[in-house]
C-alpha cells in the first residue's frame, strides 16, 4: 500500500519534471522572441466562414482604415480653433509615432486628371449621356455657353479642347467629398455654431500596437492640459476618431482591470489564508501553485497560437480563484490529519484526497473543454488556458505538496469552522417539512422566472466605448460623411468587363432610385470613374454628334469666334482617340488609396468589386436592391456580428447540454452509483437560480452568461464531488468548500465590475453561481447516507 | 571711426523711413478694407474679356452685376448670349432666361466651393480670409489701389495660378489668370451702392420662399 503510494508520487513527480522543463524551455524561447499581447477585439470573432469574399473585402478595409486617424479641434470662434489646430500639428509633428497625412489625395486628383484627359472622349456623366441621347442641344448649348462666356475660373481644360465642358463636369465627381473649406491645408468646418479644425493623420506603427497604447493617452492629456494652460485656446475640445483610440481604451480599460482584479482577489485571498492557516507558508506554496499553472498555460497558448489576447489574459487572472481549491482541499486535509493521533505519514493526505481531487479536475477540464468548442478563437483561447492552467496547477498539488507539507498544521481560528459550517447546519435545523416547502417554493418561483428568460446578442457587449470617445466619433463622421467602412455592396462577375457591366446595372436600375429617394446620401464605385468597354463604345458613338464632321461643337464655336483650325484640330482628336480604352488596371495605379480598395480584383477566379455608401439610413431598402441583381451582396458587418453573436449563443447551450450530459457519465463510472449522478444538481440548480435572478433583475442572457455557467458547472462539481464523498461529517472538507467559493467569488466578484460588459456578465454570473454551488453543495452529503 | 558714426546714422533714419512708409502703407490698406466693408449691396454693368489659350483674340461678354455681402454675386451677361449666374459661399445658381434657376451640380465640388468662397471674399475685402490663403502684395497711387494675390495652397494653385484686383472707393476690376493659362478679366462700371437689395435684386440669391426673403420693405 504505502510502496504503491510512493510510486504513485515518483511518478507525479516525475511528470511534473518534465512539464517544468518543456514548460520552462518554451516559455523562455516565447520570453526571447518576444511576447506578443493581442488587443485588438475583432480577433475574438470568427472569420467569416460563408465567404471568403467578404473576408477579403472587410480585410483590405481593415487595412486602409485602420492605422488611419482624424483629430480635430472644436471651439466657438474660429481664431481659437485656428490656434489650437497649430498647437495640435505641433504635437503631432513632436509625438513620433503619429504623422500629418500628407496632401497625396490632391496628387492623385491631378494625375487622374491628366490620365482621363487623354481618354476624355470615352468618357461621359450620367446627365450628359443623357442629353446626347435625347439629342437635347438646348442644354449642351447652355452649359457650352456658361463655360464660354460664364466667370469660370477653376475649369481644367481650356474652351478650346473642351467647349462643351463635358469633361470639367466629368472630373469635378473625382474630387474627394469634402465639405467645408482648407485653411493652411487644413479642413475647417462650422457644425452647430462649432468650428471644427480636421486634421487627418496615421498611425506610425499599427493600431494594436501596446506601445503606442501607452503613449497615446499621455499625449492627448499634454494636449488638452496644453490648450487649457492658454487662455487663447481655454474651452477648445479635442476630438479624435479612429481605431487605435478605442484600441487603446480597450487596453487601458483591460489593464486597469487585470490589476484590480489580481490585487483585490490577492487581498482577499492574504486575509482568508492569514485566518485559516495562520502561517506564510501554506499562502506561499498556494500562490506558487497558481503562478506555476498561470506560466505553464502562458507558455503553451503563447506557443499554440503565437500570441495571447489580452482578454484570455483578464479571464486568466480569474483562474487563479479555481486553481487555488487544489491546495486549499489539502492543506485542509493536512490541517485535519494534524489532529490525529498517528501524526502525518507521508502520502496519507493525498491517499485521502486524490480520488476527489482528480475527479474534480477531470471534470472541471471536462466542462472547459466543451468550450474548446465554441466558433469564438479568444474563447478557445481561454479555454485552453484554463485547461493548462487547472491541470498544471494540480500538478504542482500532487507532487510538490506532499514534499514541503510534512509537518502538522495549526488549526484554524475557530469562527473559520462555524461559517463553513453554515449551510451543513442550516438545513438540518429547519425539519423536514419547512423544507420541502420553502424548496417547492423556491422552485416554483425559479421555474415562472424561468419562462419569462429572454436572450439578448447586442454587439456592445464586446465593447463600450466611452460616452466621449463616441461622442467625438460621431461628430467627426457626421460632419464628414464619410463611407460607412461596415456596410457596402460586393459585386461578384466573371470577367472584369463584366464586373464594370454589372455595377453599371446595379447603379441604373437600384442605387440612383435609391440615392433620388434618399435612402443613402451617396456612393463610390469603380465605374464611376472608369466605365465599362460597352459603355465607353456608347459614349464614344454618341460624342460623334458634338466632335464629328457637322458636329455641335464646329458649330458652336465657329459662332462664339474661333477660328476654324481649332474646332479642326479638336475633330482630329476626337478621331484618333478612338478604341483608346480606359483600363481598371491603368486607373488603379493613380487612384486615391480610397478609390483603390474598391477593386478587389479576381477573387476565387471570379472578379469583384464593392460600392461603398455614404449616409446610410434604413438598410432594409437596401438589402432587398441586393437581392433584385445576380452577383451582388449586400454586407452588414454589424448585423453579422449580431447573428453570429447568436448563433454563438445557440451552440454554446447546446454544449452545455452535452457537457451536463458528459459529466454524468463520468460520475457514473467513477462511482457506479445513481446516487452519484444527482451531483450534477448542485451546478444545474446553482444556474437555475442564477438565471432566475438575472432575469428577475431585467438582464437579457447573452453568451458570455452561457460561457460562465461552463465554470458555475466545473467549480458546483468539485464542491458536490468533495461533499459527496467526505460526507456531512468532514469539517476540513467544509471548510476547504468555504474556502475554495469565497477564493472564487472574490475574483469573479472582482470580474462583475469590469467596463467590458462582457466580463461583467462572466463575472456576475460566476459570482452568483459560487454562492449557489456553496449553498447546494451540502445537500450532496445526503445522498451517501441513503443507501 | 566717424565713418561708423555716419552708416550708423543712415541706418537709423533708413530704418525710420521703413517703418513710416510701413506705417502708411497700413494705413492705406486699412483705409481700403474698410471703404470696401463698408459696402452691404453694390449693382452696376461689367464686361468680361477671356483671353484663352490658343486664341489671338479676346472673347468679351458684357452684362450687369449685383454683390451682396454674405450672400454672394450674380453676374448676368446679355451679349453675346444670355448667360446669368449667382455665385453664393456654397453653390453656384444657374439661372434661364425664363427666370427659372437650379443648384449647378456640377459646380458644387471642394475646388469649386473654395474658388467662390475666395471671389465673395474680394468683394467685401474679407482680408482675414484672404490672407489665409493667398500671399498679398499691395500697391496704392492716390486714391486707386491695386492688389496682386498668389495662392497659398497647391491644389487652389492648379485651378487659380495669380489673380489682381484693382480699385477706387468700389472693386473696379478683377483679373484671374487659371491654372491652364487662361486669363478672365472683369471690369465694373457705373457702380452704385445701397444699403438693401430690392426685392428685384434680391430674387437671384434665392431659389425657394423668394417672397418671405424678398419682401418689400
Amino acid at each position: 500500500m504505502l510502496l504503491g503510494q510512493r510510486l504513485r508520487h515518483s511518478f507525479f513527480l516525475i511528470l511534473f519534471i518534465i512539464v517544468s522543463v518543456l514548460g520552462g524551455v518554451l516559455l523562455v524561447q516565447q520570453l526571447t522572441r518576444g511576447l506578443v499581447l493581442e488587443t485588438d477585439l475583432q480577433a475574438l470573432f470568427p472569420r467569416d466562414s460563408d465567404s471568403h469574399l467578404i473576408n477579403r473585402a472587410s480585410d483590405r478595409l481593415a487595412e486602409e482604415f485602420g492605422d488611419q486617424l482624424l483629430l480635430a479641434v472644436s471651439a466657438d470662434e474660429r481664431e481659437q480653433a485656428l490656434r489650437a489646430a497649430d498647437k495640435l500639428q505641433q504635437a503631432i509633428v513632436d509625438s513620433g509615432f503619429i504623422q500629418v497625412q500628407q496632401d497625396e489625395h490632391f496628387q492623385s486628383v491631378a494625375e487622374q486628371q491628366s490620365l482621363l484627359q487623354a481618354h476624355r472622349f470615352m468618357l461621359l456623366t450620367d446627365r450628359q449621356r443623357a442629353w446626347l441621347e435625347e439629342n437635347n442641344q438646348q442644354e449642351l448649348l447652355r452649359r457650352a455657353q456658361a463655360a464660354l462666356f460664364g466667370f469660370s475660373a477653376g475649369a481644367v481644360l481650356s474652351p478650346a479642347q473642351d467647349p462643351l465642358a463635358l469633361f470639367g463636369d466629368y472630373v469635378q465627381r473625382l474630387q474627394p467629398y469634402m465639405p467645408g473649406e482648407i485653411v493652411n491645408d487644413r479642413l475647417v468646418l462650422t457644425v452647430d455654431n462649432k468650428v471644427l479644425v480636421i486634421i487627418s493623420a496615421s498611425l506610425l506603427g499599427d493600431a494594436f500596437n501596446l506601445s503606442i497604447h501607452q503613449q497615446l493617452n499621455p499625449w492627448l492629456d499634454s494636449l488638452r492640459s496644453q490648450f487649457a494652460a492658454d487662455e487663447r485656446t481655454a474651452g477648445v475640445t479635442l476630438l479624435t476618431s479612429g481605431a487605435v483610440f478605442h484600441a487603446a481604451q480597450a487596453s487601458a480599460n483591460a489593464e486597469r482591470e487585470v490589476a484590480i482584479i489580481s490585487l483585490g482577489s490577492t487581498l482577499g485571498i492574504l486575509l482568508l489564508f492569514l485566518v485559516s492557516f495562520r502561517r506564510l507558508k501554506p499562502l506561499l506554496f498556494s500562490f506558487v501553485s497558481v503562478f506555476y499553472g498561470s506560466a505553464v498555460a502562458l507558455a503553451i497558448n503563447h506557443w499554440m497560437f503565437g500570441q495571447l489576447h489580452l482578454m484570455t489574459l483578464v479571464f486568466g487572472a480569474s483562474l487563479i480563484g479555481v486553481a487555488v481549491d487544489y491546495a486549499l482541499h489539502y492543506l485542509c486535509k493536512q490541517q485535519h490529519l494534524s489532529l490525529l493521533p498517528q501524526g502525518l505519514q507521508r502520502e496519507s493526505v493525498l491517499h485521502h484526497l486524490l480520488p476527489a481531487l482528480t475527479l474534480g479536475l477531470l471534470t472541471s477540464l471536462l466542462g472547459y473543454s466543451c468550450l474548446l468548442q465554441a466558433e469564438l478563437p479568444g474563447l478557445r483561447q481561454i479555454a485552453g488556458f484554463s485547461l493548462a492552467g487547472l491541470a498544471a496547477s494540480w500538478l504542482f498539488v500532487v507532487s510538490i505538496f506532499p514534499l514541503v507539507f510534512r509537518r502538522a498544521l495549526p488549526q484554524p481560528l475557530p469562527v473559520v469552522q462555524q461559517v463553513a459550517d453554515g449551510p451543513w447546519r442550516g438545513l438540518p435545523t429547519l425539519g423536514k417539512k419547512p423544507l420541502w416547502f420553502i424548496g417547492t417554493m423556491a422552485a416554483i418561483l425559479v421555474v415562472v422566472l424561468l419562462s419569462q428568460l429572454r436572450f439578448g446578442s447586442d454587439l456592445r457587449l464586446l465593447y463600450q466605448p466611452t460616452p466621449e470617445l463616441l461622442h467625438s466619433e460621431r461628430v467627426l463622421q457626421q460632419s464628414l460623411q464619410g463611407f460607412a467602412p461596415n456596410q457596402y455592396f460586393l459585386i461578384r462577375a466573371a470577367s472584369p468587363e463584366a464586373l464594370l457591366q454589372a455595377e453599371e446595372q446595379f447603379r441604373r436600375e437600384q442605387l440612383d432610385p435609391l440615392l433620388a429617394e434618399q435612402a443613402i446620401r451617396g456612393y463610390a464605385a469603380v465605374s464611376q470613374v472608369v466605365p465599362s468597354r460597352a459603355q465607353q463604345q456608347v459614349n464614344y458613338q454618341l460624342q460623334e454628334a458634338i466632335y464629328g464632321e457637322q458636329g455641335l461643337a464646329s458649330d458652336f464655336m465657329q459662332r462664339a469666334g474661333f477660328g476654324i483650325d481649332i474646332p479642326e484640330a479638336l475633330q482630329q482628336a476626337y478621331r484618333t482617340a478612338q478604341e483608346q480604352w480606359l483600363d481598371v488596371s491603368t486607373w488603379l495605379e493613380v487612384a486615391r488609396p480610397d478609390q483603390r480598395l474598391l477593386w478587389l480584383g479576381e477573387v476565387d477566379g471570379a472578379y469583384a468589386s464593392l460600392i461603398a455608401l455614404r449616409g446610410i439610413g434604413d438598410v432594409q431598402p437596401l438589402a432587398a436592391a441586393a437581392q433584385q441583381l445576380d452577383g451582388v451582396i449586400w454586407v452588414d458587418r454589424v448585423a453579422d456580428m449580431s447573428r453570429i453573436l447568436k448563433q454563438l449563443q445557440q451552440s454554446a447551450m447546446v454544449l452545455l447540454g452535452l457537457a451536463y450530459l458528459a459529466v454524468i457519465g463520468l460520475m457514473w463510472l467513477s462511482f457506479r452509483r445513481i446516487q452519484a449522478t444527482l451531483l450534477v444538481l448542485v451546478p444545474l440548480t446553482s444556474t437555475a437560480v442564477v438565471m432566475a435572478l438575472l432575469t428577475a433583475a431585467g438582464v437579457a442572457i447573452n453568451v458570455f452568461h452561457v460561457f460562465g455557467c461552463y465554470l458555475i458547472l466545473g467549480l458546483g462539481m468539485d464542491y458536490g464531488i468533495f461533499s459527496y464523498q467526505a460526507g456531512a461529517n468532514d469539517a476540513s472538507c467544509r471548510r476547504a468548500i468555504l474556502l475554495s467559493a469565497l477564493t472564487s467569488g472574490l475574483s469573479f466578484g472582482l470580474l462583475a465590475l469590469s467596463s467590458t460588459p462582457m466580463v461583467s456578465a462572466f463575472g456576475l454570473t460566476l459570482l452568483l453561481g459560487s454562492t449557489g454551488n456553496l449553498l447546494f453543495a451540502p445537500l450532496m452529503s445526503y445522498l451517501r447516507r441513503t443507501p | 571711426m566717424m565713418r561708423r558714426i555716419i552708416f550708423s546714422l543712415m541706418g537709423l533714419i533708413l530704418t525710420f523711413t521703413d517703418a513710416a512708409l510701413a506705417s502708411r502703407e497700413d494705413e492705406a490698406i486699412q483705409n481700403v478694407i474698410r471703404q470696401l466693408s463698408a459696402v452691404t449691396l453694390i449693382n452696376g454693368q461689367f464686361e468680361q474679356q477671356k483671353q484663352l489659350q490658343g486664341l489671338d483674340y479676346p472673347l468679351t461678354s458684357s452684362g450687369h452685376f449685383i454683390f451682396w455681402k454674405e450672400k454672394g454675386l450674380y453676374l448676368a451677361s446679355e451679349k453675346p448670349f444670355f448667360n446669368a449666374s449667382t455665385i453664393t459661399p456654397t453653390d453656384i445658381i444657374q439661372w434661364q432666361e425664363d427666370g427659372t434657376g437650379r443648384i449647378s451640380e456640377e459646380q458644387s465640388g471642394l475646388i469649386q466651393r473654395e474658388i467662390s468662397r475666395t471671389l465673395l471674399a474680394f468683394f467685401s475685402a474679407d482680408i482675414k480670409l484672404i490672407e489665409e490663403r493667398f500671399a498679398t502684395q499691395w500697391q496704392f497711387e492716390e486714391q486707386r489701389w491695386q492688389l496682386v494675390l498668389t495662392p497659398r495652397h497647391d491644389m487652389v494653385r492648379k485651378h487659380m495660378h495669380s489673380a489682381e484686383l484693382r480699385g477706387g472707393q468700389y472693386i473696379e476690376s478683377l483679373q484671374i489668370i487659371g491654372g491652364n493659362g487662361d486669363i478672365t478679366q472683369l471690369t465694373f462700371t457705373d457702380i452704385t451702392s445701397s444699403a438693401a437689395p430690392t426685392p428685384e435684386q434680391c430674387r437671384w440669391f434665392y431659389l425657394s420662399q423668394v417672397e418671405q426673403h424678398c419682401a418689400a420693405p
